[in-house]
């Protein structure tokens, strides 16, 4: 975590994937900054590898042949921890191993986005910060989203919200567009499925709703902890008479998703049985007037 | 769909019809027993009368169907003996199978003239050869005839039987078409449906049907504005024709089952330059979708001006997986065309042969697909040249790749120093100008290039990077290890391995010190085509298709300097290697648009795989157009698109029962995945794995 907040003070942001062409996170044609660190611990969290807020090896069983190449390599002294220094994936000849988060300053991660800019102008596209959490890395996102900005390109975030209300004004304002994340409207039940109150997270989304910021609501939809039909009606209720508010997206869970845990030698906290949902789900916003969508 | 094509397509995908297929022993026809003195005309004639006869026998017809005509006969009765063939080709090189193949004829004139009149042009033209004594303009003619009256006597053995079964509508259209003109969008299918359908018969095969949307609009929109018919019922008359070209597709095998070559081209230009989108092009692109077939195969024409509407329209059909369309650039494909001799007003009227290679309907009598070079063989022929002969620099090595490729395009030349095709006159007649020059077009038509393909660009590239980093910049390898690492399959070099996977260039990373030696490679591919004259009066085409190279290739040379092993494949046609992890699609096309595709426009498309789950939501359907017009503004000259999910083509090897119907497509075709040799499969569940 230190390194990671040297960093920081330092202007990097610790990055674990660029993703040109990505499909979700905003009109047109996009490219995604995925920044790890994350302070939740969602149990259906399917990019784990975004979790930790320093750089990490991932290793995949499935493709690894045990030519034991990585290990001669590795200048690791017994009883020292692994500083992913990257070694072991560099001279990985089937690519079973792969160093996830590297520090880039917000002008490489400008450059390397404006590479899809003729296609960014031609489809209205532009750059979307999601994660982890791009909240845990708010100077970052702040100085790359203006640099992004003098050069007009369009901004989007992905974001669970949970940072102080400070912090997360300071963000919201740098950007164009908001993909605001409600997982839970029970204070409990996300404390215990998230890890964390949602109260202060309510407090941020409270703040969006009067900001003229346009935003959308979206909610992993997990079958048997977030789908009631009463928990998704209580949320309708809180997002009444936002103005700058597009739309709500469901996003059902997908079990296959869990398959990055493998690379990081874990398994998903838990695993839900995966379900159809149709406009039943639907219906608690639309009855209300509000868009909503099935993603 | 309406209820009466899902009956006509269940009992196509049913395969009812293979219950009428007949095995003929032709040995018992004493009509095919052939003498030396028989000429080749003869032996083509006779055979295809003998077929048309034994249709005439079995005149079938699909309940409820509009468009008639269902091939019975199962095999083609031989031309030749296997030794009288083998005599063939040790006289000069027969493509394939040696006949006239992978073109499109005339399908505009036929349909506005009819045969009758053809055949009394014929005719007039006999007797002009008659007065000349030019003999083989006679044998020609009169084979020409000959086939049009058996042609349309077979049509009048089905006009009769149908009016005998009260199908008189059918039996009404079948007494205009083929004969006369088409005056209905209706008669218009019919005709061309005979006309395909006995082409087969003749034993040309890989036929194109070229512009549909062109040369059936009249008839369409002629009948719209009578109110004959109205959008629906076309749709449904087109979905019905479409249906057609399934029904036998059975026995049209190619190298694998699917591979046919019955292609359509869609949009584009007209013959003066204008946009010729139709309603008709929108038509076929739905009924492609509607019936999830693998013919005929769609290709779509597009340029900077196509309107993001219809690529959206043409995205909906690529979600379905079909594979469908493939797309081909106006802006690169036309001045390409014009830049190797083409006519302005032929270029204009491009259409693809059996899989991509552009061709012109009615007046190509191309072999687009007559050799194939493969790159990578070059890299490796070029390292061990390099070891015998002292190789300095990276330029050095690089001027060595340059010299072989020539050396590989004059030993293409050398063996092609005699090329022959055996005749098809009924085709002939359908194709321009061969009436009037009393010959059949296997002895040539207006344009006679030859196209080779070009495989493995994406290996070969990155490893003259890896050769350029490791030998020459970095000097960790000298070139005899390097060889001996590739002879031994890296065994035991497991760093090296890791070394040119990890650390070099790739092509499809818009990484120009990759990508900058791609455009190196395909200009010298280029280079050495350019200006030679082929044996029959044309000229060579290069191109960046790979056909089934792709699997043949590999197994000649041992493992390549980017870390492919031996059985390895290559990529399909023009595409990242298997297994490079690139950037994004967008990244890819960066990278595979910067070497000068005008040059190399005997075809090949650049080839991307995408995950089904990309199409979730309605705005991905717009940003896979925008991408696609990505494309074409870089100057991409062909595109395909294919839709699939690994897990499903896994699955489907192992329980190929449930996957029926699953489509993919393979290099310039869409086939049913089980129906496939495994090592297809299995190139394909390679490429499924770094989807997009």
């Amino acid at each position: 975590m230190n390194r990671g907040n040297e960093s920081e003070r330092s202007g990097k942001g610790l990055v674990f994937e660029i993703r040109e062409f990505s499909l979700f996170d905003g009109p047109g044609i996009r490219t995604t900054v995925f920044l790890k660190g994350c302070p939740l611990r969602c149990v259906w969290c399917h990019n784990p590898e975004g979790i930790a807020a320093t750089p990490e090896l991932l290793y995949s069983v499935r493709k690894c042949v045990h030519c034991g190449v990585c290990r001669s390599v590795c200048s690791l002294k017994e009883g020292e921890v692994c500083k992913a220094c990257g070694e072991c994936a560099r001279s990985c000849p089937v690519q079973a191993r792969r160093l996830c988060g590297i520090y880039m300053t917000p002008e490489e991660v400008v450059n390397e986005a404006l590479i899809s800019r003729d296609a960014f102008e031609s489809s209205g596209g532009g750059v979307t910060f999601s994660g982890g959490e791009p909240l845990l890395q708010p100077d970052f996102v702040v100085e790359t989203a203006k640099i992004l900005h003098g050069k007009e390109i369009h901004t989007a975030i992905e974001t669970s919200g949970f940072a102080p209300l400070e912090t997360y004004r300071r963000v919201i304002d740098s950007v164009d567009l908001v993909y605001q994340d409600v997982k839970h409207m029970d204070d409990k039940k996300h404390l215990t499925y998230v890890g964390a109150s949602n109260a202060g997270i309510l407090e941020n989304v409270q703040w969006l709703k009067k900001a003229k910021k346009p935003f959308i609501i979206r909610v992993p939809l997990v079958p048997t902890v977030n789908d009631s039909i009463a928990n998704l009606s209580t949320l309708a209720d809180f997002l009444l008479d936002a103005d700058n508010m597009l739309g709500v997206e469901l996003a059902p869970y997908h079990a296959a998703s869990g398959g990055k845990y493998e690379l990081l030698n874990r398994t998903p906290p838990m695993v839900f049985k995966e379900k159809q949902f149709g406009d039943e789900v639907l219906s608690p916003f639309r009855e209300r007037g509000i868009r909503a969508r099935l993603l | 769909m309406t209820p009466r094509i899902e009956r006509l397509r269940e009992y196509t995908v049913s395969k009812l019809q293979a219950d009428g297929w007949k095995e003929i022993d032709w040995s018992k026809s004493p009509e095919l027993v052939f003498t030396p003195d028989d000429s080749h005309i003869q032996r083509a004639l006779r055979c295809f009368l003998a077929v048309l006869k034994e249709e005439e026998k079995n005149v079938r017809f699909v309940p409820e169907e509009q468009i008639v005509f269902t091939r019975t006969v199962k095999n083609l009765p031989r031309r030749y003996t296997t030794v009288e063939m083998n005599a063939l080709r040790s006289q000069a090189y027969y493509h394939e199978l040696g006949v006239v193949f992978n073109l499109t004829v005339d399908y505009e004139s036929a349909l506005i003239c009819g045969l009758d009149a053809l055949r009394e042009q014929t005719v007039s033209r006999l007797k002009q050869a008659v007065s000349e004594n030019d003999s083989e303009g006679i044998e020609f003619l009169e084979a020409v005839i000959m086939g049009i009256d058996g042609v349309c006597s077979l049509a009048d053995s089905y006009c009769s039987e149908a009016e005998r079964l009260g199908l008189s509508d059918v039996a009404k259209r079948l007494k205009q078409v083929p004969h006369k003109p088409a005056r209905t969008f209706l008669e218009a299918l019919q005709m061309i449906r005979i006309l395909h359908f006995a082409l087969w018969c003749e034993g040309t095969y890989h036929n194109g049907v070229g512009r549909v949307d062109q040369y059936l609009f009249p008839y369409l929109q002629a009948d719209l504005i009578a109110g004959r018919i109205d959008q629906d019922s076309a749709l449904e008359y087109l979905e019905e024709f479409f249906l057609s070209f399934n029904r036998d597709s059975d026995l049209y095998v190619g190298v694998q089952q699917g591979d046919n070559g019955q292609s359509l081209m869609l949009g584009g230009c007209d013959l003066q330059g204008n946009d010729a989108c139709n309603l008709l092009t929108e038509l076929a692109l739905e009924a492609s979708g509607e019936l999830r077939l693998i013919d005929p195969k769609i290709n779509l024409r597009v340029n900077k001006n196509t309107s993001i509407e219809l690529l959206k329209k043409a995205t909906a059909l690529t979600k379905l997986g079909l594979g469908f369309p493939q797309y081909a650039n106006d802006d690169v494909v036309i001045p390409g065309l014009l830049k190797l001799g083409y006519e302005l007003r032929d270029a204009r009227n491009y259409t693809v042969a059996a899989c991509w290679e552009f061709i012109i309907p009615g007046v190509g009598m191309d072999i687009p697909n007559i050799a194939a070079v493969s790159f990578p063989a070059i890299v490796d022929a070029s390292l061990r040249f390099a070891e015998q002969n002292c190789c300095e620099s990276f330029d050095g090595f690089l001027d060595i790749v340059r010299q072989l490729l020539f050396q590989e395009a004059d030993a293409i030349e050398r063996r092609l120093g005699d090329v022959r095709m055996l005749p098809c006159p009924f085709t002939s007649a359908l194709c321009k100008g061969q009436i009037s020059a009393a010959r059949d077009a296997s002895s040539g038509s207006k344009y006679n290039n030859f196209g080779v393909h070009g495989t493995g660009c994406a290996p070969a590239v990155d490893s003259l990077a890896a050769i350029k980093k490791l030998v020459f910049d970095e000097k960790q390898l000298t070139i005899s290890e390097f060889i001996g690492i590739l002879d031994s399959n890296f065994k035991d070099s497991e760093k090296v391995l890791a070394t040119v996977r990890n650390e070099c260039p790739k092509m499809g990373r818009d990484d120009s010190s990759a990508d900058d030696l791609a455009v190196k490679l395909l200009n010298w591919f280029a280079d050495s085509m350019e200006g030679r004259k082929n044996c029959r009066g044309g000229i060579f085409r290069a191109g960046t298709g790979s056909a089934m190279y792709y699997v043949q290739h590999p197994s000649e040379i041992p493992a390549s300097p980017d870390g492919r092993l031996q059985d390895e494949f290559f990529p399909a046609n023009y595409a990242p290697s298997l297994g490079v992890q690139t950037k994004g699609p967008l990244a890819v096309v960066r990278s595979f648009t910067k070497p000068d595709l005008e040059r190399v426009v005997n075809g090949g498309p650049l080839t991307m795989e995408l995950h089904d789950s990309v199409f979730r939501t309605s705005e991905s359907i717009e940003k896979v157009a925008r991408m696609v017009q990505f494309f074409i503004n870089r100057g991409g000259s062909q595109l395909q698109l294919n839709t699939i999910n690994r897990d499903s083509l896994l699955d489907a090897q192992k329980n190929p029962a449930n996957y029926r119907n699953l489509i993919v497509r393979v290099w310039g075709w869409s086939g049913y995945f089980v129906e496939l040799d495994k090592p297809y499969q299995d190139q394909i569940i390679k490429r499924a794995e770094l989807t997009f």
